[in-house]
């Protein structure tokens, strides 16, 4: 299994270079960071010379790939564009933030997607069954910023008519959360909503993986086997079918990782949490290059992970899988 | 045991659930009445007190929280990436500078002791700093000050600095006394009351850094009522107060940036008592919003020095006619587009007639009021040209048909109805206007000059703003060109229309020269007066801008210029 | 009988007073109510189980031979199906009568269930032995330990070779035949009295099958159990079966022992069944199958439900169903004709 982890890594570093060179060509071929240099009145054209030179903007963009990736191992992403600052405390700084968001969105994501699916395949054509997948699919269908939207609308609203406000509608601490305790406290109370806002999708999502699966698994053989030993129902269920039902689940869950970290770009802009998603976007606005690959190859290598995590976990569910 | 739903009960179940989903996500209808008489602000610099209130007593102490949609990359207001209202709105509260400007657009002084005394031959500014103008740790502000500030700007080294015109003019300063210092320039530079807006500490920033050293803090030593504490990027920025402020007691403990780069949330905050004050670029659907809460919040608007215009690509076939141009100025309704698209927001709104002076300035002149819609006079002014009207309406000029695109940065809905106003007006007219916008940035990609541009610059007519400043020197850079003997004028840097007239910018470098304000606005007056017969642009309105704060702060006031809302900052105060 | 064997189980296991049956069903009536109609898979079906005998159910796929073992082990999915008449007695004790727990507690450890393909019988995630030990544990009790030691030696018992090493295995890693075996295993933990196998053997090739139908005679005389053998293999029930119940169209059609049954059949249908095996010692031209298919359960002839297909047919087969008569010794027929039938040929 070790020696399989290590070998999906290594093959993994030829693929993000590959995403990493096909990305920087398009980031510098299509935009010219130093526009926004450009405007600014009272720059000489002199000075725009001198950045370009040092920088090596001037270079066709394999070269400036070349200069870039040969930077990483010695300096890390590098520095910005137009200020010699350092790309990658900032990354982490968002990295940290980002990360907190999207693991607790999947986390609730797959509990309740589990219990939901579970009891809407035990259940099934009930009207919890009906009532359920209607939500799903509502919930699959609209954005998540419009789910940000209505629930900062409902605190609110709340607030209005009780003066209460039982959840913030943004930024990821108080203005004043103090230490160790009830500085957690206080951002998971800020976290409250934005983890709601981007777990709804893939709670539908997942739930009706785990239904579809629980449905099958509950009309399979060796479910049919389990009773005929005598087996408790909720024992059957919750030891026989689910084991068998999550295996699908955890895989789509782990491989859709990826698209949680998108969704947080548009979540963490309505709440104004500091995170990767709204870093990407100031970059992008900004055109610079090195912060958008930098910020691209951190995202490439977490799913990446996630994946390689994916295939480990279906590895070890599922014993019928042999890696060699 | 398990049951199967019949039909219609299954149907009803659905039904069911659709509609709790649909009334939970229902346009929130406000219980509370609608204020619409009460407390939409005039747009005028006094603050009204909500009427139903008393003048509530200020209080010593307390937290504002001030809602931002954009943060600062650096904290330093001298360098590029500091170059922004943004950064100001820090900056400006710890550095304090000779002068401010108010929200008239007036000069007031700060530092020094009356506005500073200027001679013209040679040119020289004197400033006599204020007895007791201090820094927080008790240093005076010093001539030495002013020289290292000066100092700071020119250094070659410091590359990064926004822009050394008028401080580079300097060649030589003389300390009169402990309070008094007089800069003597190599020209006359007309901005020169915008010289010196912060005042850099040389006791502290000597030997440091400059480049460095104020990217993401600031020193612990300033002349303002607030003094950086503490940056937690991307998320806040907290100042607090100067207890040893040179300029009476500040009142507040502290203002706490909040950053939320959405506008939408922002306000939900603000209507939630999450935030207390903020900033934002006015809507009308945010207006509303606000005036649903007018019981605890209040909000000034006003029309700002950004202003919105579309500019002309003079190289463009058909737009290279002055009578081309001047039939599009008059074909559109520049009033209604105010009407429809400011006045809901700012009922005082107006059209901007002048593209140099701001509306709420001094020496504002209608200069472009000749261009008042007039669609016939428009069309009379073509065919006495030689146009004649296709069979779809459309003009045609010497072979050139009238059809042009109008880009901006699309995704903007003001912008984009304010095109759709304009394509109607000269359909009217005869002139045929596609449009074509883009994303930001690759918007302005398009403008530029022909060098750089490596030929005519691909765009026919855009539409977008500038910041304007209580100077107009800069406009030099847009609307001047370089004449030289023998050969074709040169644009100059920003001038995207690459409109060139002799006596305008003959009059611009003059002006540029010119230190006596009224003279100076004359001699730009009349600029402004030859571009509406070149019509290289129109000015169409200035953006309005709005300050709200929660009734339980007293002194904010809209200030719509580069000072930034916390001009004032050291009058703000809690009520109970 | 297994001399360590704890006497206070749920199924009481003190001795059956002689000649009692173990299993015995009563009028067994299964039907499934589907959009597209009622399908009555099993109509009035009755036989009993002996301790230490084995019984054949025999009859062709859709005779409703696998429901009605599956209903003694409530393992019917209801809705759809739905028992709607009949008494299953497990030990004199009528099960629809007890308790769904205690029911419960009777699977497994009363009554156990072989089923046709161990591949997909079996849960793949868990290992052999943990699925073993599973059933120590949950019906006894018995700690981890105990448990695993319980399932090797069944393996053992069952002919799996290194059983003790092969408890980590999980059910993919087995050939067909041990993966028999092993759910056989299962199966015997508690040492059941009646075991249910159905199809057992269908799914695995000749010289498995009687491997595994020795080793199914050999357990049963070895612990006493009873052996309810549901096939449609003619070959199987010959070899293996002391008594056979022919089923037909969800009734039983004809009842005996192997031999006589065999012999001599006294229905049309089973007439025809041993009609349709090719001679072992001359070649035919054809096989001589009986004409038709078996009815849809959906839609089930009226009188009786072979008549369609039936040499020996009359009108009165058309109108009136035979029932299950006693036509000698310990056998029974539903046929009107039977002595034609039995006496003919």
């Amino acid at each position: 299994m070790f020696q399989y982890a290590l070998r999906r890594l290594l093959i993994s570093i030829p693929v993000i270079a590959l995403a990493t060179f096909i990305i920087f060509g398009a980031v510098t071929i299509t935009g010219d960071p130093l526009q926004e240099l450009r405007q600014a009145p009272n720059i000489t054209q002199e000075q725009i010379d001198q950045i370009r030179e040092s920088r090596g903007l001037d270079q066709p963009f394999y070269v400036q790939y070349w200069r870039w990736v040969t930077d990483i191992p010695t300096e890390g992403f590098g520095d910005y564009l137009i200020s010699p600052r350092p790309i990658w405390p900032d990354l982490q700084r968002v990295m940290g933030n980002t990360l907190q968001l999207v693991i607790a969105a999947e986390v609730l994501a797959f509990v309740v997607a589990i219990a939901l699916g579970t009891i809407s395949a035990k259940r099934q054509y009930s009207v919890f069954d009906y009532a359920t997948t209607t939500i799903s699919f509502f919930g699959y269908s609209m954005p998540s910023f419009w789910f940000a939207l209505i629930l900062q609308l409902i605190v609110v609203q709340i607030f209005f008519a009780t003066g209460v406000r039982i959840f913030p509608i943004a930024n990821l601490s108080s203005a004043d959360p103090g230490t160790g305790l009830a500085f957690v406290l206080d951002r998971m109370h800020h976290l409250v909503l934005p983890v709601i806002s981007l777990a709804i999708f893939s709670i539908a999502s997942y739930s009706r993986y785990m239904r579809a699966s629980m449905l099958e698994v509950i009309n399979s053989d060796y479910v049919r086997t389990a009773r005929a030993k005598g087996l408790r129902e909720g024992k059957i269920t919750t030891r026989h079918a689910m084991r068998n039902a999550l295996i699908p689940t955890i895989t789509v869950a782990a491989l859709s990782f990826g698209t949680l970290m998108s969704g947080a770009i548009v979540i963490e802009t309505v709440f104004g949490l500091d995170g990767m998603g709204r870093y990407f976007i100031l970059q992008l606005g900004r055109r610079d290059p090195y912060p958008i690959m930098a910020w691209l190859t951190v995202v490439a290598v977490i799913i990446v992970i996630f994946n390689l995590i994916a295939d480990l976990v279906y590895g070890y569910l599922d014993p019928r899988i042999r890696y060699d | 045991m398990r049951s199967t739903l019949s039909r219609p009960w299954r149907w009803l179940v659905l039904l069911a659930a659709l509609a709790l989903v649909v009334a939970a996500c229902a346009e929130d209808e406000v219980d509370e009445p609608e204020d619409d008489d009460v407390d939409v602000e005039e747009p005028d610099d006094d603050v009204d007190d909500d009427e139903d209130e008393e003048a509530a007593e200020p209080v010593e102490g307390g937290t504002v929280l001030f809602g931002d949609e954009q943060e600062p990359t650096i904290l330093n207001g001298f360098l590029l990436e500091g170059n922004s209202l943004v950064t100001s709105k820090v900056f400006n509260n710890q550095f304090l500078g000779a002068h401010r400007i108010t929200p008239d657009f007036e000069y007031e002084p700060v530092l020094v002791d009356g506005i500073a005394e200027i001679t013209e031959d040679p040119f020289t500014v004197t400033y006599t700093i204020k007895d007791e103008a201090a820094w927080s740790d008790g240093e005076p502000v010093s001539p030495e000050d002013f020289v290292f500030t000066w100092q700071t700007v020119i250094d070659e080294d410091n590359d990064q600095m926004t822009s050394r015109e008028g401080y580079e003019d300097i060649e030589d300063y003389e300390v009169v006394d402990d309070q008094t210092i007089t800069f003597e320039f190599t020209q006359p530079y007309a901005p020169w009351p915008l010289l010196f807006s912060n005042l850099l500490p040389e006791h502290v920033l000597e030997g440091e850094d400059f480049q460095a050293v104020m990217n993401d803090e600031l020193p612990d030593v300033g002349s303002g009522p607030f003094l950086f504490d503490s940056w937690d990027q991307g998320s806040q920025l907290r100042l607090v107060a100067n207890e040893d402020y040179w300029d009476g007691d500040v009142a507040l403990d502290e203002i706490v940036m909040r950053y939320v780069p959405d506008t939408t949330t922002l306000t939900q905050q603000m209507r939630g008592g999450e935030i207390d004050m903020y900033d934002p670029q006015p809507q009308i659907e945010l207006v509303d919003q606000l005036d649903e809460v007018s019981d605890r919040i209040t909000y000034e608007v006003d029309i700002g020095p950004v202003w919105e215009h579309i500019d002309f690509n003079t190289l463009v076939d058909g737009l290279d006619r002055d009578y081309v141009r001047q039939a599009i100025a008059l074909g559109i309704d520049r009033e209604v587009i105010v009407e429809t698209l400011i006045n809901p927001v700012d009922p005082d709104a107006v059209v901007l007639q002048n593209p140099i002076y701001m509306a709420n300035q001094d020496q504002y002149e209608e200069a472009f009021a000749d261009l008042d819609h007039d669609p016939e006079a428009a069309q009379a002014l073509l065919e006495e040209n030689g146009c004649e009207q296709g069979d779809d309406g459309i003009y045609e000029c010497d072979g050139t048909r009238l059809s042009f695109r109008l880009g901006t940065t699309g995704g903007n809905e003001r912008r984009e109805l304010a095109q759709q106003l304009m394509q109607s007006d000269l359909a009217d007219v005869g002139i045929e206007i596609t449009i074509e916008n883009d994303e930001g940035a690759a918007f302005f990609d398009r403008l530029n000059t022909p060098e750089a541009c490596d030929g005519i610059c691909d765009y026919d007519i855009a539409l977008f703003a500038w910041v304007g400043s209580p100077d107009p020197t800069a406009n030099r850079n847009i609307y001047g060109c370089d004449f030289e003997d023998g050969e074709d004028p040169e644009p100059r840097p920003q001038n995207w229309t690459v409109w060139c007239d002799e006596e305008a910018s003959a009059l611009m470098d003059e002006a540029a020269q010119t230190v006596d304000p009224d003279d100076q606005a004359a001699l730009w007056n009349e600029v402004a007066e030859i571009m509406s017969d070149g019509v290289p642009i129109v000015p169409l309105f200035q953006q309005p801008q709005l300050l709200a704060w929660d009734d339980a702060i007293t002194g904010p006031q809209l200030n719509a210029t580069n000072q930034t809302q916390f001009w004032n900052s050291a009058d703000w105060a809690m009520t109970q | 009988m297994n001399g360590d064997y704890n006497a206070a189980t749920a199924s009481g296991r003190s001795p059956l007073p002689p000649g009692e049956p173990v299993l015995e069903v009563r009028d067994l009536h299964v039907e499934f109510r589907t959009r597209r109609g009622t399908l009555r898979a099993v109509n009035g079906v009755s036989w009993s189980l002996e301790p230490g005998e084995t019984l054949a159910i025999l009859g062709e796929s859709g005779s409703g031979k696998s429901v009605s073992a599956q209903a003694i082990m409530g393992l019917i999915d209801s809705p759809p199906g739905f028992i709607t008449e009949g008494e299953i007695r497990f030990r004199g004790e009528d099960l629809f009568a007890l308790s769904e727990d205690r029911r419960r507690r009777i699977r497994g450890d009363g009554v156990a269930m072989v089923f046709q393909d161990a591949l997909t019988a079996l849960n793949p995630v868990f290992s052999v032995g943990w699925q073993i030990a599973e059933t120590y544990r949950v019906h006894r009790g018995t700690s981890k330990r105990e448990a695993y030691a319980k399932a090797a030696e069944l393996l053992d018992r069952v002919g799996i070779p290194s059983a003790h090493e092969r408890l980590n295995s999980y059910p993919h890693e087995f050939s067909g035949g041990m993966r028999q075996r092993a759910m056989i295993a299962m199966a015997l933990a508690l040492d059941p009295e009646v075991l249910i196998a159905d199809e057992p053997t269908t799914a695995l090739d000749v010289t498995v099958q009687a491997q595994i139908m020795d080793l199914l005679t050999e357990l049963r005389s070895e612990l006493g159990m009873g052996l309810v053998l549901i096939t449609h293999d003619l070959a199987v029930v010959a070899e293996n079966a002391d008594r056979v119940a022919v089923m037909y169209a969800g009734r039983i059609v004809e009842e005996g022992t192997v031999s006589e049954v065999f012999t001599e059949p006294a229905h049309p249908y089973t007439l025809g069944l041993m009609h349709s095996i090719p001679p072992l010692h001359r070649r035919v031209a054809a096989l001589d199958p009986i004409p038709g298919t078996p009815p849809n359960p959906a839609r089930i002839p009226p009188g009786c439900p072979f008549h369609p297909r039936c040499a020996f047919a009359r009108q009165h087969c058309r109108e009136v169903e035979p029932p299950l008569e006693r036509v000698g010794e310990g056998r029974a027929s539903a046929c009107h004709y039977w002595e034609e039938v039995k006496g003919g040929e």
